[in-house]
């Protein structure tokens, strides 16, 4: 039997809009007729609260209020805006004002909430219920006056939990974005913080706010920004990694070219130097551009401390982004390539510790990484009382046990752990990730080609790091073009007093950040 | 002409190409060569030749100053019309590729004496024309990035070679001028093939952003150049003697085998390594130069053609570099790459800058 | 476009990593010999003509650490013969499973008779393998050098294990030469010869018996240890060591004791038309180690002095004895100072000054002694 000839595709995307399309139209005066169009959003939305109610006086003024349920703050709706309403308004006072001032007599007199707007299109009307915000509805009237009390249960200012350091404030962000950006302008309050809001996301209709320091950075870098940002044409974001994805310059590399930080105060220092944050509602983490390289090495805490110990510290940092990168492949290579290059006696002793182990180096190597890397994953994912004790346990027991039963040598098993440790001695999450997934390919070349696959390897990772680019700006600075000035803050952290400009490495208007040229202060 | 992308690179950057393009492999059996003729003086040959860049350089500034904006093939075609101007680029391309060639030949030589014995040569030659090709697609503010990062990571490969003049004797060295006058002179002219990769000048001038510097960066890169080559043919003199140099092929490398430090018993090997893996820059660095040359002279768009030119260049660099069946005529090769050198690095920049002199005002109206 | 372009170049690279790698070598099962032995084989016919190809004229011994921990015994010794050095090698796969590392051994004996045919021909292996260092310490034994290596060590792991710390300690610790296959290539320069230590059997031991004279890559002498010493002072080889001495006064012995020196030389060269005199002035400059007689060393200045010119005396002595035996017996020069008249008149000599050259000079030798010291290392 034929079958039935398909309908021809509609055109999905023109439908979709269509469906999505709420009409743009005016507003009736009418409150009945409001509240008309609004009938089928309130019946979806069991949520959805309506507070119908009369305004004080005589004659008797119609009014509704509508929100979300638990998005507003109640005691601000009851206290500041249905009670001056509804108790004292004064209706009298504004009675004859005629329509067009009445609304904002309305709610310059009467209501003592503070953030109020209006709007006057249906559509707005809608998507300002579904933002979260009270919407006040009042016969008579076509406009709506919409107020911004958000409320609700949410997270307390807690300490970060990936970020953690020995000195320097406990705070790190949570959900809500204005308390995020608070948090900021407490740290900041340079009248020249520019803070932008705008929406991304065509469902979700998440609030993102661009924070720059208006005289330091460069405005080429900020409409680059806010281009791509207005650009994103998506569903919706659930955090702040989608746009990270989208703005991201080289979406390929599987290095970060946006720097994470979960704390206002490393957020502030990003800014002074001037780059561009942006913060992402419902998410605590705040993200910045333009990055460099050096920075996924730098930790804040290199600024608390005295030049020597964080100079220190730094260095032993690059040893160990070193070492985790190749030191499993530097093994590999070293054992079935050039075992020449090994002293003697080591030699010897490497000889005889694999003397039993069946697999040739390089499958020994892949197994052990592979079981870290899981054992790693495995820790993420349980709940924090058992995490601790079955990382240990599980490290100590498959290393003993692999070398009992002849699977892997004992160097194998420490050449991974210390990859390992040293893999998250790194301070930033991001790179944490790219180290682990650089690991594997470096450990192939070389177990194809031995010390020259491992140089081949660090050739093209190095290659892709120089042409790298985050937000126009070059990702290996000051390294790669060399900035000569940038250097004494890259691998070594020089004394706080001698670092009067800015990094050279990002475009900037205002270089000067300091005042007396690294002088000692001087003698009274 | 910029580079349409827009790229441009700095003056130290140019000062790290011009030397990256030069010290390649070719220094590991320099010794050995110019000994052969120059006996004890090969050092004081060796800085003679120095002579030569220094000119080339001044010439290829002169030449630019007059001509600035353009880049080197629209000059070509400006001085000397279209059809020879194409020829000359044409053969400077071909120039280049064979050089490259070369240079990736040796390069894979050693590293399979050295390194990975038995893998086959292509697949070594291809791992190099990999690097070549991806790097050089990035274009030229990449490569200059690259060539200054891996300067000073390279200069510590340098330092090492200082460690065997703990077996030196310096009678070996001595009495100086005892080559006579003959043999400093024919020595002079075959140490100044070693200095090949100047001539990537006259590509990368109009990339420069500030062109008057160029005079002193070249300078600067000659004199880098100078010393390097200077310090490996004295240590290498003072460590083995005329005599020893002969019997070794590569006695820059043998020099390192010469002598043992703890913990790192085998130091040629961390030198190949270090060197091997990220010292092709010469033919990284000629690889653009020809890429780019080509394709201002096929005037086609060269940001987008840019990476297939270089694919193009890179399987004409394997194809050639698989030619020469032996390590011993491709040693003789080289001796002919430096008679290429003698015309293009000095004969063209002459030629081109008698002709700018000579039709003068002409040129800079059509320009 | 790009992004194809590198993911086929990667996949290319996949391919060819999965395809084979071609060096790969495991650890576990490559041999790694400590130490190994040239002689000349036993039944060899050296007569010149036309020699078969399967002929077989040097022996190649190593002593292999072991690997299995099962074992009971920590090394094995392999033998086996070849044309020269590389094709004994070559036959070593047949009887040897595994890989084999050349490049690791850090010592290698030869037999004097071995040496005596000329070693560059034996050398030339090892100094062209790409793999090697030149750092391997050459001597030479008496009588055949498989049999220093299989006398039986029971205070060590092994005999390579010995040898190495034997040798390798050797010049610091005394007047005792040593060559590395760098100094061996290099001392084939004109002018210049190279000296090996001697190793022999002593007391079911091996030790150092002297040192073994060369001219160019032949061996044409032995010298034994009492002459060592002076040729290791003549020839400016740095060393510490320890110098007996008896003080003699009206005839009777009045005090021995001994010295700790190191030793520094300088050479000065004068022509006279075709005549050349060398004068080589020997520092020794050191401490003293003990002496026997009651009188405080340090309060008599006289002693001092007294001991440093008994010593300096005998040592000239020695070194003149010394270099009269070169001259007269060797004919070679093993103390390494024709390079300073080639560093001046290098055009002139270089032809001449491996032929009849030493013979003719006239050498003086002067000798001074610095005491420094009391006590100090010994």
């Amino acid at each position: 039997m034929k079958k039935p000839p398909r309908k021809p595709p509609v055109d999905d995307q023109a439908w979709k809009e269509e469906k999505q399309k709420i009409p743009e139209s005016n507003l009736p005066a009418a409150l009945e007729e409001k509240m008309q169009m609004l009938q089928p959003y309130l019946k979806k939305g069991a949520d959805i609260i309506t507070r119908p109610f009369y305004l004080e006086g005589e004659p008797r003024l119609a009014a509704v209020s509508i929100h979300l349920n638990k998005v507003i703050d109640d005691i601000t709706l009851d206290q500041d805006i249905l009670r001056p309403l509804m108790l004292s308004c004064r209706r009298e006072s504004i009675q004859d004002l005629g329509d067009q001032n009445m609304m904002d007599a309305i709610y310059k007199t009467s209501i003592t909430a503070t953030k109020i707007s209006k709007v006057n299109t249906f559509a707005a009307l809608v998507q300002t219920i579904y933002d979260g915000l009270t919407v006040l509805l009042f016969d008579g009237l076509e406009e709506v006056l919409v107020i911004d009390i958000h409320g609700g249960e949410f997270r307390n200012i807690d300490a970060p939990p990936a970020e953690n350091t020995m000195r320097g404030s406990r705070e790190g962000f949570i959900e809500r974005l204005d308390i995020n950006i608070a948090l900021v302008r407490r740290r900041l309050r340079d009248p020249n913080l520019v803070v932008e809001k705008t929406l991304v996301g065509r469902r979700t209709r998440t609030q993102v706010g661009i924070l720059y320091i208006d005289d330091i950075a460069d405005p080429q870098i900020v409409t680059k920004v806010k281009d791509r940002v207005n650009q994103m044409d998506l569903d919706g974001i659930v955090a702040s990694g989608y746009v990270e994805q989208f703005i991201e310059d080289d979406p390929y590399s599987i290095f970060p070219q946006v720097f994470i930080t979960e704390r206002p105060d490393k957020l502030v220092a990003q800014l002074l130097e001037g780059r561009i944050a942006i913060i992402v509602d419902n998410t605590p983490l705040s993200f910045v551009v333009p990055a460099l390289f050096v920075q996924f090495i730098q930790a804040p805490e290199d600024y608390y401390e005295k030049s020597f110990f964080s100079s220190y510290i730094r260095i032993l940092r690059y040893i160990a982004l070193l070492i985790a990168i190749s030191l499993p492949a530097l093994y590999i290579a070293l054992l079935t390539y050039q075992p020449e290059l090994i002293p003697y006696d080591l030699l010897i002793s490497f000889s005889r510790a694999r003397a039993n182990v069946p697999f040739p180096v390089m499958v020994e190597a892949l197994i052990m990484e592979l079981i870290i890397q899981m054992v790693i994953e495995a820790g993420l994912r349980l709940p924090q009382q058992i995490g601790q004790t079955v990382g240990v346990v599980s490290g100590i027991i498959l290393g003993q046990a692999a070398i009992s039963a002849k699977l892997a040598s004992p160097i194998v098993i420490l050449i991974i752990s210390i990859s390992i440790i040293c893999t998250y001695a790194l301070p930033s999450a991001s790179m944490v990730l790219t180290t682990r997934l650089l690991r594997l390919p470096i450990m192939l070349l070389a177990a194809t080609f031995g010390l020259f696959g491992i140089a081949f390897g660090w050739v093209v990772v190095q290659a892709h790091l120089i042409g790298l680019e985050s937000m126009g700006v070059p990702y290996f600075a000051p390294l790669a073009p060399m900035r000569y000035a940038d250097l004494k803050d890259s691998f070594i952290r020089i004394f706080l007093r001698k670092m009067n400009q800015r990094p050279v490495s990002i475009p900037m208007q205002d270089r000067k950040r300091q005042g007396n040229d690294g002088k000692e202060p001087q003698q009274p | 002409m910029k580079d349409k992308t827009g790229s441009t690179i700095t003056t130290k950057q140019l000062i790290f190409i011009i030397v990256g393009s030069q010290v390649g492999i070719r220094f590991l059996f320099l010794p050995r060569e110019v000994s052969a003729i120059a006996a004890e003086d090969t050092w004081l040959v060796v800085l003679l030749a120095a002579i030569a860049p220094i000119i080339i350089i001044f010439l290829i500034d002169r030449l630019g100053k007059r001509m600035p904006d353009m880049g080197f093939t629209q000059m070509s075609q400006a001085l000397f019309g279209k059809f020879l101007g194409s020829l000359l680029i044409v053969l400077f391309v071909a120039y280049t590729i064979g050089f490259e060639s070369l240079i990736v030949r040796i390069f894979s030589e050693v590293t399979k004496l050295y390194l990975l014995p038995k893998t086959p040569l292509p697949v070594v030659l291809f791992m190099y024309v990999f690097n070549i090709v991806y790097i050089g697609s990035k274009g030229a503010r990449v490569i200059g990035r690259l060539n200054e990062l891996l300067f000073y990571l390279l200069l510590a490969n340098f330092l090492v070679l200082l460690i065997p003049l703990g077996a030196a004797d310096y009678t070996n060295i001595l009495p100086v001028g005892a080559a006579g006058w003959d043999g400093i002179a024919r020595g002079t002219v075959m140490a100044i093939a070693y200095y090949a990769g100047v001539e990537i000048l006259l590509v990368f001038y109009s990339l420069v952003n500030r062109k008057d510097e160029i005079l002193k960066a070249g300078m600067i890169a000659t004199a880098i150049t100078t010393v390097l080559y200077v310090s490996i043919v004295i240590i290498c003199t003072l460590v083995f003697g005329v005599a020893g140099m002969q019997h070794q092929l590569f006695p820059a490398l043998i020099l390192l085998k010469v002598v043992q430090i703890p913990v790192i018993e085998r130091l040629e090997f961390i030198f190949l390594f270090f060197w091997l893996g990220m010292g092709a820059r010469p033919a990284i660095n000629m690889g653009f130069a020809a890429s780019l040359s080509f394709t201002q002279l096929l005037k086609i768009d060269e940001k987008k053609y840019l990476p297939y030119m270089l694919m193009g260049v890179g399987l004409a660099i394997f194809i050639i570099a698989l030619l020469p069946p032996d390590i011993l005529i491709v040693l003789k090769l080289s001796e002919y790459a430096g008679y290429g050198f003698y015309v293009v690095g000095i004969a063209y920049p002459l030629i081109f800058y008698i002709t700018a002199l000579v039709r003068g005002e002409k040129v800079k109206q059509s320009a | 476009m790009r992004r194809k372009m590198l993911l086929a170049a990667i996949m290319t690279l996949q391919i060819i990593s999965v395809s084979g790698c071609w060096d790969y070598r495991d650890i576990n099962s490559t041999a790694f010999p400590q130490l190994g032995a040239y002689d000349l084989h036993e039944e060899s016919n050296t007569a010149l003509g036309n020699l078969p190809s399967d002929e077989q004229q040097v022996d190649l011994t190593v002593v292999i650490p072991t690997v299995s921990p099962e074992l009971e015994s920590k090394f094995l010794i392999h033998k086996t013969s070849g044309l020269l050095i590389a094709s004994a090698r070559g036959q070593k796969t047949y009887s040897l499973p595994g890989e084999y590392s050349a490049g690791v051994a850090s010592n290698i004996v030869f037999s004097e008779a071995l040496a005596a045919t000329g070693l560059n021909k034996v050398s030339d292996a090892l100094s062209r393998g790409a793999l090697n260092p030149h750092t391997e310490n050459y001597s030479v034994s008496e009588g055949r050098a498989e049999t220093i290596l299989r006398v039986p060590i029971k205070d060590y792991p092994s005999m390579g294990d010995y040898l190495r710390m034997l040798i390798r300690s050797s010049n610091r610790r005394t007047f005792m030469p040593s060559t590395t296959l760098h100094q061996f290539e290099v001392d084939q320069n004109p002018g210049k010869n190279p000296v090996m230590p001697l190793l022999g059997i002593k007391d079911d031991k091996v030790m150092f018996s002297g040192a073994a004279i060369f001219k160019k890559d032949k061996m044409v002498g032995k010298a034994n240890l009492n002459e060592t010493q002076y040729l290791v002072m003549l020839r400016g080889i740095p060393s510490t060591g320890n110098l007996p001495f008896i003080l003699n006064k009206e005839g009777k012995m009045s005090d021995i004791g001994s010295i700790n020196v190191n030793n520094k030389r300088k050479v000065k060269v004068e022509r006279n038309g075709d005549n050349f005199t060398f004068t080589i002035s020997i520092t020794l400059a050191g401490h003293l180690a003990e002496h026997s007689s009651e009188d405080l060393f340090t309060q008599n200045e006289e002693l001092r002095t007294e001991i440093e010119d008994q010593v300096a005396s005998d040592v000239t002595e020695g070194c003149n004895k010394f270099i009269k035996k070169m001259q007269d017996q060797y004919k070679v020069d093993c103390i390494d100072i024709s390079k300073y008249a080639l560093a001046k008149w290098r055009n002139e000599l270089e032809d001449k000054v491996d032929k009849n050259f030493i013979e003719n000079v006239d050498i003086k030798v002067d000798v001074k002694v610095k005491l420094e010291n009391v006590g100090g290392e010994s």
